[in-house]
């Protein structure tokens, strides 16, 4: 088995099978990642060849710091932060203001409640968080990242990436189990 | 930042950075949601479809064989001398015989012919270049080639090694030939001697070079001599000719000069750096390749 | 040691000589075999790297052999199907200039040279001019070359083209003596030189891989297909139209006459073992050369 390393050199002298073995090897990881995230299987499609575009122009002057797959998942986050703030993206939505500090989502709770489907109610709680709070989410619980490695991923510091987790953790369980926020590292259970 | 335990006993958020698990307060309800958010990727037909997208994006190998540093270059400068001087064994007799014949000669029509000395240098002084490109060609001619190419020292090396040593070869020959006109005949300077034959030498060089490597050698090299005698022939007979082509402008004779010398680096660089046009070339050429000629 | 051949194609203008091939080779005597224009030549020249592939890798324990460059011309032995020689050189001269090419150092070279020239049976013709030398000596010759820097990846094509029997026996010995550790490929018409020593055969037809597999499985495949049965001279053109004729031998109680059939063609026809040519013929639907 072929390293990610070792696959990137054969690339760089010509080899399309290399590139063939890269990009199949790590399409589940980036499609998933971007689907999670922008919720719309079309769109996550397109994006990911973009990210793997981006991906084949900038192995060039790629240099093994690190993990490569983390080094793609940075294009990958980064590209669908571009996403958002293209035109493209601002015609096709209402723009929410994506406020880390929104206390209240009530209506949402009962939209979720309405939805048998526990993978629909998942998928809708993940694309109702903010957006820095879902890349956490997303690369910590579904990827397995450390905080550490999201912090590199994300370029924001681990605290930031802690509290955004704890965030994030405490507005999923609102929304799919029906508990009030976080306070002090306390939790309760909300009855009803 | 406390510490928090779940009395499900499951999660532990961990304050410390290093830790492996970090943040594990995923509760198992919340997880059993969680995990079902399953994603659906899109058919291989729509991945093979984005891998084909990007082949453009693979470097093009045939265009730029290999990516090699300056101090390879340097290295591999080196490496071509060594090969040469090993090499100079291989060079069949008749190379070293005709040159002897060609010098020899060269000394008596310089040293008796009165008029005109740059007509022989002039004349002779591609020679030597020319019938040592068959030297070079030597392993491409006789069907060795395929044998070489499997070797370490690559063909193209040897064959840059080998042109390196004829080149070397005829421009000391030349130059000993003037040097002993020189010395012999009064009546000349030796560095406007030595100007006189570069120019063809080079034109010549680098043309019989770039014939040589599209067909075969010795045809090429036939070709070139003969056209050259027959140029020399015109020109001894028309003395008048020759001395208007010498009056040329210096800086006509120096640009013609610099552009057969460039030619020559180029042909030279080619050579050394595209392996498969010589392989696939030759290949095609030599062996009789019954399955597809 | 392993060689993996992924997808390898090859193809010149409208020509593809090569399609999709795929196999992985390891220690031990591989031959390939297949009609006149499969690609044979072509698939061993781009393994000898040679000819660049049109698409597909070729892998040397997990490397591509495009980026190992010398590396692997160092670990490679090649025999082509045709070559020259310098005329000039004696059999000893000629081992000396490519030994001197494969990097091997003078005092180890002419040490080797010996070596390899007592294998081929070339010791005493050593220093005589390679013109006086014969067809089979001259193949020696090339087998011999192929040798000097001790291969792991050794590529015959035809090796044995010119050879008289004695020497192809001693040819198959040398290569089963040799076979333990290294990769052996060899292509080739004649049954012989790979039929006790073969760890797998390798089918090519027009340009991509038949089948790759052990040489007892493909027979396997004949069981009962291949018969032998004498009958008399008159009877020969009415089977040669029904039947695949494997071989005619005349004897004196008549013709004898091997069959490749599913089914018994006469009564009197006996079931025999099946063996390479009647698998050759099988595939390729020509005649193997014996």
């Amino acid at each position: 088995m072929l390293s990610d390393e070792e696959l990137i050199t054969e690339i760089r002298s010509g080899s399309q099978a290399a590139m063939e073995m890269l990009v199949k090897r790590h399409y589940a990881m980036i499609f998933s990642y971007i689907y999670r995230k922008i919720g719309n299987h079309h769109t996550a499609y397109d994006l990911t060849q973009e990210v793997f575009i981006k991906m084949m122009q900038s192995l060039p002057s790629y240099q093994s710091h690190g993990k490569f797959e983390h080094w793609l998942l940075k294009i990958a986050v980064n590209h669908c932060l571009d996403y958002y703030r293209s035109k493209q993206y601002r015609n096709s939505h209402v723009q929410d203001e994506l406020d880390e500090t929104i206390p209240d989502a009530h209506s949402n709770v009962w939209d979720l409640f309405q939805l048998h489907d526990q993978q629909e109610q998942a998928k809708q709680a993940v694309l109702a968080l903010p957006e820095h709070q879902r890349d956490a989410i997303i690369l910590n619980y579904y990827h397995g990242l450390k905080i550490r490695e999201i912090a590199d991923v994300t370029g924001a510091n681990e605290s930031t990436i802690k509290s955004r987790i704890r965030a994030g953790i405490s507005r999923l369980k609102k929304m799919l189990l029906g508990e009030e926020e976080l306070r002090d590292g306390q939790e309760q259970r909300k009855q009803g | 930042m406390g510490k928090s335990r779940e009395n499900k006993g499951k999660s532990v958020w961990v304050d410390d950075m290093d830790d492996v698990k970090d943040l594990e307060y995923f509760d198992s309800e919340l997880e059993s949601i969680l995990q079902q958010y399953c994603v659906e990727l899109p058919e291989e037909q729509r991945i093979n479809t984005t891998i084909d997208v990007l082949r453009q994006y693979v470097p093009d190998i045939s265009e730029n064989p290999r990516e090699v540093s300056m101090m390879s270059y340097w290295r591999r400068w080196i490496n071509l001398w060594k090969i040469a001087a090993a090499d100079i064994g291989m060079f069949s007799k008749l190379y070293w015989i005709s040159c002897l014949i060609l010098f020899g000669a060269g000394v008596w029509m310089g040293v008796t012919v009165q008029q005109m000395p740059a007509i022989v240098v002039i004349l002779f002084s591609p020679l030597p270049f020319v019938i040592g490109l068959i030297e070079v060609f030597k392993g491409r001619e006789q069907g060795v080639l395929e044998m070489e190419l499997a070797c370490k020292v690559s063909a193209q090396e040897l064959m840059l090694s080998r042109l390196l040593f004829i080149v070397m070869n005829s421009l000391i020959l030349n130059t000993c030939l003037s040097g002993l006109m020189f010395l012999v005949r009064g009546d000349i300077s030796f560095w406007g001697l030595t100007w006189t034959w570069f120019t063809p030498f080079i034109i010549v060089a680098s043309s019989s070079l770039w014939l040589a490597m599209r067909i075969r050698c010795t045809v090429s090299s036939m070709v070139t001599i003969s056209i050259w005698m027959a140029v020399g022939m015109i020109l001894l007979t028309r003395p008048d000719m020759l001395t208007r082509m010498m009056d040329l402008h210096i800086l006509i004779t120096i640009l013609v000069n610099a552009v057969a010398v460039y030619l020559l680096f180029r042909q030279g660089w080619k050579l050394l750096r595209n392996h498969t046009f010589i392989a696939e070339g030759s290949l095609s050429y030599g062996a009789n390749d019954s399955e597809y000629f | 040691m392993e060689l993996t051949i992924q997808n390898i194609s090859k193809q010149f203008k409208e020509l593809v000589a090569v399609n999709q091939f795929t196999a992985e080779l390891s220690c031990g005597v591989y031959g390939l075999l297949g009609p006149n224009g499969a690609g044979k030549t072509t698939l061993l020249r781009m393994l000898a790297d040679i000819l660049r592939p049109t698409s597909g890798i070729i892998r040397l324990n997990g490397q591509d052999i495009r980026t190992m460059e010398e590396r692997y011309r160092d670990v490679l032995g090649y025999l082509p199907q045709q070559f020259g020689y310098y005329r000039q050189f004696t059999g000893r001269q000629f081992l000396m200039y490519i030994a001197a090419l494969k990097g091997l150092e003078k005092r180890a070279a002419a040490t080797k040279v010996e070596e390899v020239l007592q294998l081929v049976g070339l010791g005493y013709e050593a220093d005589s001019k390679i013109k006086s030398y014969s067809g089979g000596m001259r193949q020696r010759l090339g087998i011999a070359q192929a040798l000097l820097n001790d291969p792991k990846v050794l590529i015959l094509d035809e090796p044995t083209a010119g050879l008289d029997p004695t020497e192809r026996i001693r040819f198959r010995n040398i290569l089963s003596e040799m076979s333990a550790n290294r990769i052996i490929l060899l292509s080739t018409h004649i049954v012989s030189d790979i039929e006790y020593v073969a760890k797998d055969v390798l089918l090519m037809k027009q340009g991509y891989l038949l089948k790759q597999d052990r040489l007892v499985s493909l027979l396997k495949e004949l069981k009962e297909s291949v018969w032998k049965v004498t009958v008399d001279e008159n009877q020969l053109p009415v089977l040669k139209q029904r039947y695949k004729i494997v071989n005619i031998l005349r004897r004196d109680s008549g013709v004898e006459v091997r069959i490749l059939s599913p089914d018994k063609p006469l009564l009197t026809a006996q079931p025999v073992t099946a063996g390479l040519e009647d698998l050759y013929l099988h595939y390729f639907n020509e005649e193997i050369i014996r």
